[in-house]
């Protein structure tokens, strides 16, 4: 599910948004634009194949709980 | 590239907007209980302090952005280390906050929809939004606002019939300690998330005043909270206030005028996610401007909607339920915003501050060897 919605939101990006860029040679914004397309394409996949993810929640916690002595939950 | 300018009024709303939009995680019982309304003007008085900071940092750099003044104050590597930290706190917070906004359509009404359709719906308007630019979207919320006002009032109105003055005693029965507790972390969210507003500082119309825009927007915002909270402990009680995932949404479903008026929780609904979807979209605005500044670019609108679904499909695994994000929002996000929020902006007030006296007294003392 996750994986055919993000690609149908990418084909569209890449009409809608993408396509322009290339014609106006914005370079920096293309290549900004393709590595975060990219990077939405892997999380896809990965959440498709119910790859676990890891979060930043969990060493935020520990940093903060290391740095002000709470008690790990 | 035009710049985007927003008018006082237009950036007073955004703000109040962005301050209330943490209603569904604010309202959560903490430990002060039916204290929780001193708790929040305790955090007011707290943030007025802080805010005044945040203030002088856009007066002292009058159309320049948060990301233009790290690079002035602290030199272009470092400046822009600190940019890419912002930026991930930026990207981090924006889509925990559309990870809200998913659970809580999910919870109150698409319970089987698969939660990533809620969040990419999600993301497809934030990315709306932040691509059309600051100017549409203050547009935007100076027309949202008046409806918005007057639905929280309808509310307010309907349920007085519910209200129970005594829930809200003992008054401060077991001591200070609590209250503060939970003042730090109201202190944290949303009054200094107040910070994101220096990423585009820059825009404020030059004949408007950051301090009036951050004190107004902090008092009205701020009382706003003070009743809404006072308001959900006369209907449901403090210890109701804990049991239920979002008390607001709840409140406003027990509201019922005779036998014809029930069932308006929907007007709750809407003003908590259009609330919400106010603070992702000014946090992801914010995010897509620093990754331009730090990659040069200087339309960041082109580069908006790959940044807003990046968000929105990293918010699917940022936390496995709302539960545990409410968790991690009063618990750790006090604690985790401290640089972003405190450290951060006082060390660029202190340096701002130096580098301005320095300048002033070369510049005095120039004349004086020029005359020699």
């Amino acid at each position: 599910m996750v994986l055919t919605s993000s690609l149908v939101i990418i084909t569209a990006l890449i009409i809608i948004d993408l396509i322009p860029i290339y014609r106006d040679q914005q370079w920096k914004a293309f290549f900004v634009y393709c590595f975060f397309l990219t990077i939405f394409l892997i999380l896809a996949v990965l959440m498709e194949y119910n790859v676990k993810i890891p979060s930043p929640a969990e060493p935020i916690r520990s940093i903060v709980s290391f740095i002000f002595g709470f008690e790990q939950s | 590239m035009y710049k985007e300018i927003i008018s006082q009024k237009q950036a007073i709303v955004l703000m109040i907007t962005f301050i209330i939009g943490s209603n569904t995680i604010l309202v959560m019982g903490g430990k002060s209980k039916q204290d929780i309304w001193i708790a929040v003007i305790f955090a007011i008085a707290a943030a007025c302090v802080l805010v005044a900071v945040y203030a002088r940092i856009a007066k002292l750099f009058p159309e320049k952005h948060l990301f233009e003044i790290l690079d002035i104050l602290f030199g272009k590597v470092f400046g822009r280390i600190i940019v890419l930290f912002f930026a991930w706190y930026l990207f981090h917070i924006g889509a925990a906050i559309v990870k809200n906004i998913s659970e809580f359509i999910r919870i109150i009404s698409l319970d089987s929809t698969p939660v990533c359709i809620i969040s990419l719906m999600t993301g497809i308007v934030i990315a709306y939004a932040v691509r059309s630019g600051l100017e549409v979207m203050g547009r935007l919320i100076s027309i949202i606002f008046p409806i918005w006002i007057t639905g929280t009032l309808v509310l307010t109105i309907l349920s007085i019939g519910q209200y129970d003055i005594n829930r809200l005693k003992p008054v401060l029965y077991e001591g200070l300690e609590p209250v503060i507790s939970d003042a730090f972390r109201l202190f944290a969210l949303p009054f200094a998330e107040t910070v994101v507003f220096l990423c585009f500082a820059g825009s404020f119309q030059r004949k408007s005043s950051p301090y009036k825009i951050y004190y107004y927007s902090l008092l009205v915002g701020g009382f706003y909270l003070a009743i809404v909270v006072a308001r959900t402990v006369m209907m449901i009680g403090a210890d109701n206030l804990s049991m239920f995932m979002y008390p607001l949404y709840v409140t406003a479903r027990l509201i019922r005028v005779g036998n014809f008026l029930e069932k308006i929780e929907l007007i709750s609904a809407v003003l908590i996610i259009s609330c919400t979807f106010t603070k992702a979209t000014v946090y992801l605005f914010s995010f897509t401007k620093g990754v331009a500044y730090l990659f040069n670019i200087r339309d960041y609108h082109r580069i908006a909607a790959p940044s807003v679904f990046l968000a929105s499909i990293y918010s699917i695994p940022l936390y496995e339920s709302a539960i545990e994000m409410i968790k991690w929002a009063q618990d750790i996000f006090p604690y985790y915003s401290i640089p972003f929020q405190i450290i951060l902006p006082v060390a660029v007030w202190i340096t701002a501050e130096i580098k301005l006296r320095k300048n002033k007294n070369t510049t005095a003392e120039n004349p004086q060897n020029q005359a020699m």
